[in-house]
């Protein structure tokens, strides 16, 4: 019992406070060896962001295949094979030492082809599917943009008068709404902005400091 | 009763009427003269302050997804750099910028044989705030190949990196509100910012003061893309989208009215 606390309890906080330490004093202290652990530590956070980037992948796989084996519905088969099918046509053409440009020893990810692939199937659909959000805007706004009371009035006039801000024609007929759109944006929302990031900056130090005393609940796996 | 069935819009018929008041001018361009805010002004105007030779690192996070919002303000600021003679590194940042800045560059007019001698490309990779802090106290601790793996250290592909090691070598920041902290507060190297229209211009303004920084102008959208065009005189596609935008706004405000006026009449109709 004593050394399952220990592996789920006592060495994440160890690892944790090995960590932090030396990254926060070298926000005060001058010294190589701190310095170095610092960019150590930097550059792993990239490493293991892109190492999530290949797991990603295999679990998207993993989860397509388990869809295709339990869902009874057939109908949904041809969605999940032609996903599949770009998908696995991407990373061949994009991995495929064919396309392979020796010179800078690259895979296919310049090549022609590749780049049809990836603006053809994952552009287009990404690319529409942010514009979609443009008509959930309008529908929304149509509906919550009204003069309820006082705290929506204020954000019914402040949302307008910014987005007609950013439309260049009510800029050319009504030139005041541009200084004011941006006097909302630089002075009106920028209180607002600041007090949530000094609340967010003391919840952090908070968090921080519960991590390292061992009562944060969500860094360890058990309690005491 | 009746101004109260304005209600009841079905949300349809919203998205049909929307894509077709958009649709329209992409077909038949309008024309709706453009202004350009003091915002994009001072965007253009700092880049301008700086003598040729100077280095300016851009962040490049190129998301495919976000690209027609986007693409204007990128091919235009690239042009404006080249213009304006600066040496300019191109850090990609998201999985989707090895391919797209191709693209961007190729749209922008560079001449890919200056590679190495007036920009240098950095591999992808992914950048937060503790990948920053490492990049800038030392370039080649972070990189040693640039994206087509040539060292950085070789002076006959990449004579540019040859003068640049580390922040002290940058004069100006093309980046997102992100890189605030790092570039100015611990560097001091002045920023202008650049971005989507969601992802930069709700959190620009507390960094924003055209005079003491940290972030001395920015542009945020294919609408202000468009004033970049205007601004810069390079035009291209911000400027064509601007009619579709326009026209969707004013649909916009005419349905926040409806939306409005229904309330009204079903707060009538409550009385009655």
């Amino acid at each position: 019992m004593a050394s399952r606390n220990f592996i789920r309890r006592d060495l994440p906080l160890i690892l944790v406070a090995l960590t932090a330490f030396p990254i926060l004093l070298n926000r005060f202290v001058t010294d190589d060896l701190l310095k170095n652990y610092w960019t150590t530590l930097g550059s792993w956070t990239s490493y293991i962001s892109m190492i999530a980037w290949g797991l990603g992948v295999i679990y998207l796989f993993n989860g397509e295949y388990h869809a295709l084996q339990m869902n009874k519905d057939k109908g949904i088969v041809p969605y999940l094979m032609f996903g599949i099918l770009v998908g696995f046509s991407l990373l061949l053409v994009g991995m495929s030492i064919l396309y392979a440009d020796w010179t800078t020893m690259q895979l296919g990810i310049r090549h022609e082809s590749y780049v049809w692939w990836y603006n053809g199937f994952y552009g287009a659909q990404s690319q529409a599917f942010y514009g979609l959000m443009f008509l959930y805007l309008m529908s929304a706004s149509y509906r919550m943009l009204r003069f309820r009371n006082l705290e929506a009035s204020i954000l019914l006039l402040s949302g307008v008068i910014y987005t007609l801000r950013n439309t260049p024609i009510f800029n050319l007929y009504f030139p005041w709404m541009m200084p004011l759109g941006e006097w909302i944006n630089n002075i009106g929302y920028t209180g607002g902005y600041n007090a949530a990031l000094i609340c967010m900056a003391f919840g952090s130090l908070l968090v921080g400091c519960r991590q390292l005393l061992g009562r944060e609940r969500t860094a360890v796996e058990v309690t005491a | 009763m009746a101004l109260a069935k304005l209600g009841k819009i079905d949300y349809r018929f919203i998205y049909a009427f929307m894509t077709i008041i958009t649709f329209i001018p992409l077909i038949y361009p309008i024309g709706i003269p453009t202004t350009v805010g003091d915002n994009v002004k001072n965007y253009v105007n700092k880049i301008e302050t700086y003598p040729a030779g100077s280095v300016a690192l851009t962040s490049f996070s190129g998301y495919i997804t976000m690209l027609p919002d986007v693409e204007p303000i990128y091919v235009a600021t690239y042009k404006l750099l080249f213009a304006r003679g600066f040496k300019v590194l191109i850090l990609l940042t998201d999985v989707d910028a090895p391919i797209v800045i191709t693209q961007v560059l190729n749209k922008a007019g560079v001449d890919w044989s200056k590679e190495g001698i007036d920009f240098v490309i950095f591999p992808y990779m992914s950048m937060d705030e503790a990948a920053h802090v490492v990049f800038t106290d030392n370039i080649r601790s972070y990189f040693i190949n640039d994206w087509k793996l040539r060292s950085l250290d070789n002076a006959t592909n990449l004579p540019l990196m040859q003068e640049i090691y580390d922040y002290t070598d940058f004069d100006l920041v093309v980046g997102s509100t992100g890189h605030v902290s790092r570039y100015n507060v611990w560097c001091g190297i002045d920023i202008v910012a650049w971005g989507t229209g969601t992802g930069l211009l709700p959190f620009v303004g507390p960094f924003y003061d055209p005079i003491n920084g940290p972030i001395y102008g920015y542009v945020g959208g294919a609408s202000q893309g468009g004033e970049l065009e205007i601004a810069t005189g390079y035009l291209g596609d911000g400027i064509k989208t601007n009619d579709a935008k326009n026209l969707g706004i004013i649909t916009l405000c005419i349905i926040i009215i409806i939306g409005n006026l229904s309330m009204l009449g079903e707060k009538e109709g409550g009385k009655e």
